[in-house]
């Protein structure tokens, strides 16, 4: 079942482009990846799936209803947490706690959450650190036990001990069946947590697909090691990148299908060799070089039952060019 | 709603109630003041005749200003000091209840809340008009048993006149400025604007009461059917008055909704 669907999203600051046609759809239990440099566009998707912002074209569609339509209904049913969470200054954790009880009628998690956090709820806030306020954050947005967790960069300012007790607390919940959309600048979380990964760039999805796939499919980090010389410029040809050169060999960055490269190396003598998968910082990376990603976009902007059936990955000549 | 409605008044509390004291705290000094100014009231009613018609109405001065408790609390407490406080607290609270949570960002706290923008936009309405209704009523009132202190003679029904002018006075500069927040994102644009809309025609008043050929603007201004001193010591309100101060009032809560609901709210 979808829990979201977002179709021809678009949405317009005067001239400026924030969100560009983007369409996705995120299925029940599932974690998915918001990835982007900052301006990216992934905090205004989130505020129009908020409400807080109106979309200038498009439709965003949360558990079968309108976004924008049945908003009241849908955010009792969705836990949110706020990019940068501001607070009340003067409130305590407990007031803040409180608060959202009297609204939301729904606290089923909170004593398990404060004590997993370790968070004192009654300190004001304006005495709290930037990780304790998040902690608070990550209370209110997680207390009521949602069908819906949407989290806008859920472990900044957090040490990484504390990001190891959310991501065990949002697997928890992913278990429970609660879908949960982030947006990350943590590349390692989003590949801990995520299943599939959307990434924009300048408005735009330049890809939406599997951790799995985007890691395995992209790219593939091969390291060669030679019994002779060998001719550099014979590694040279379409989706082969030389990363490196060693002194008896080549650390090599292959897009797409490896087996020309394999192929190539079999004729040759060799000392050693390891083929690996980029990690999905290197794959990040790469879709931010400037280069053009329209092709990528035109077959992404299809309808989104089109894309379940089409990964935007099956095809090589979807690869940005380097 | 009302979980809004209440935390709003728990925290704006403490300045609710010192606004409070310190209206009171005037109103005593001047009702204390009174009995030494009654002895010398026909003095000081020469010097007023002396003064001339213009400046009288610009500052609101009645021939009564000196002789009755109600004439000289509508000219000392409520015809400055009174609204200027009035203009402090509840312009104050309208800028920091929609602009000033945009501003600071915890407006998202409540947006991504089970309630709708119109209910946000109303409780925070509601509950500055809940914290002007407890002011007016503490600001107008409290110089009852005061007078009683003093023995002092006063008409209690001319207090009420005053208090639903003040109410309706009051509630007309709140909505200006609950409009203006509704449209900004900033709580510096809200308070300089409503300022200046008020200072505007406060000047308006004045400089249209001292010249007969610019008399047609005080139609213009806020102040002209603000008259405490009508309301306090004649025990009368302008039919006008109802309709400025309740129109406006009415048409800013109506704007500002219009303009909440379709905003697009970035912090």
């Amino acid at each position: 079942m979808a829990v979201i669907e977002v179709q021809n999203l678009k949405k317009y600051f005067s001239k400026t482009r924030a969100v560009d046609d983007i369409s996705f759809v995120i299925d029940k239990g599932e974690i998915f990846g918001f990835l982007g440099p900052n301006g990216a566009g992934k905090t205004t998707t989130i505020r129009c799936m908020m409400n807080f912002i109106k979309p200038t074209g498009g439709k965003i569609n949360i558990l079968q209803k309108d976004a924008q339509k049945d908003s009241e209904e849908l955010k009792s049913k969705i836990g949110f947490l706020p990019g940068n969470v501001r607070l009340y200054d003067n409130w305590t954790g407990a007031d803040h706690i409180k608060f959202l009880e009297r609204i939301n009628c729904r606290s089923n998690l909170v004593q398990e959450l404060i004590e997993k956090l370790n968070f004192n709820p009654r300190i004001k806030v304006k005495n709290l650190s930037t990780g304790n306020k998040q902690k608070l954050g990550l209370i209110l947005a997680l207390m009521g036990d949602p069908e819906l967790l949407i989290l806008d960069e859920p472990t900044v300012g957090l040490d990484p001990l504390l990001q190891n007790q959310i991501y065990l607390i949002l697997e928890e919940l992913q278990k429970k069946g609660t879908t949960i959309f982030m947006s990350s600048h943590n590349l390692s979380e989003v590949e801990r947590l995520c299943n599939r990964v959307g990434i924009i760039k300048d408005g735009k999805l330049a890809a939406l697909e599997s951790i799995g796939n985007l890691k395995s499919k992209r790219m593939h980090v091969i390291e060669i090691h030679f019994e002779g010389a060998v001719n550099v410029n014979e590694f040279i040809f379409d989706g082969v990148e030389v990363a490196q050169t060693l002194h008896d060999g080549l650390i090599l960055n292959v897009k797409g299908d490896i087996n020309s490269v394999v192929k190539k190396i079999a004729n040759l003598q060799i000392k050693d060799l390891s083929i690996s998968h980029a990690t999905l910082e290197e794959v990040f990376l790469e879709f931010y070089r400037d280069n053009s990603i329209n092709q990528s976009n035109n077959q992404l902007n299809q309808p989104v039952a089109q894309q379940q059936k089409q990964s935007a990955w099956d095809d090589l000549e979807d690869i940005p060019k380097l | 709603m009302w979980s809004i409605f209440w935390r709003i008044i728990k925290d704006r509390r403490t300045s609710l109630l010192i606004y409070c004291i310190v209206t009171v705290l005037l109103l005593w000094m001047y009702i204390a003041l009174f009995p030494a100014f009654q002895k010398q009231s026909a003095s000081m009613e020469q010097l007023i005749k002396g003064y001339p018609e213009s400046f009288m109405k610009a500052f609101n001065f009645d021939i009564k200003s000196f002789t009755t408790l109600e004439g000289f609390l509508s000219t000392e407490q409520y015809s400055f000091v009174w609204p200027l406080m009035v203009v402090l607290l509840m312009v104050g609270y309208a800028g920091a209840a929609l602009a000033g949570e945009i501003e600071k960002g915890t407006i998202e706290i409540l947006l991504s809340q089970p309630v709708s923008r119109f209910k946000l936009y109303l409780s925070r309405y509601l509950a500055g008009l809940f914290m002007l209704v407890i002011f007016v009523s503490v600001s107008v009132y409290s110089a009852i048993p005061i007078s009683k202190i003093y023995d002092i003679n006063f008409s209690a029904g001319n207090f009420n006149s005053l208090a639903l002018l003040g109410l309706m006075f009051s509630l007309a500069i709140y909505s200006i400025g609950y409009m203006l927040s509704a449209i900004f994102s900033d709580r510096g644009k809200v308070f300089f604007l409503s300022g200046g809309i008020l200072i505007a025609t406060y000047v308006l008043n004045i400089v249209s009461s001292l010249k007969d050929s610019l008399s047609d603007l005080k139609y213009f201004s806020f102040f002209y059917y603000f008259n405490p001193a009508k309301a306090l010591a004649h025990n009368q309100i302008d039919n006008w008055s109802y309709l400025v101060f309740l129109g406006l009032a009415l048409f800013c809560f109506i704007f500002g909704a219009i303009i909440f609901l379709k905003k697009d709210i970035t912090t």
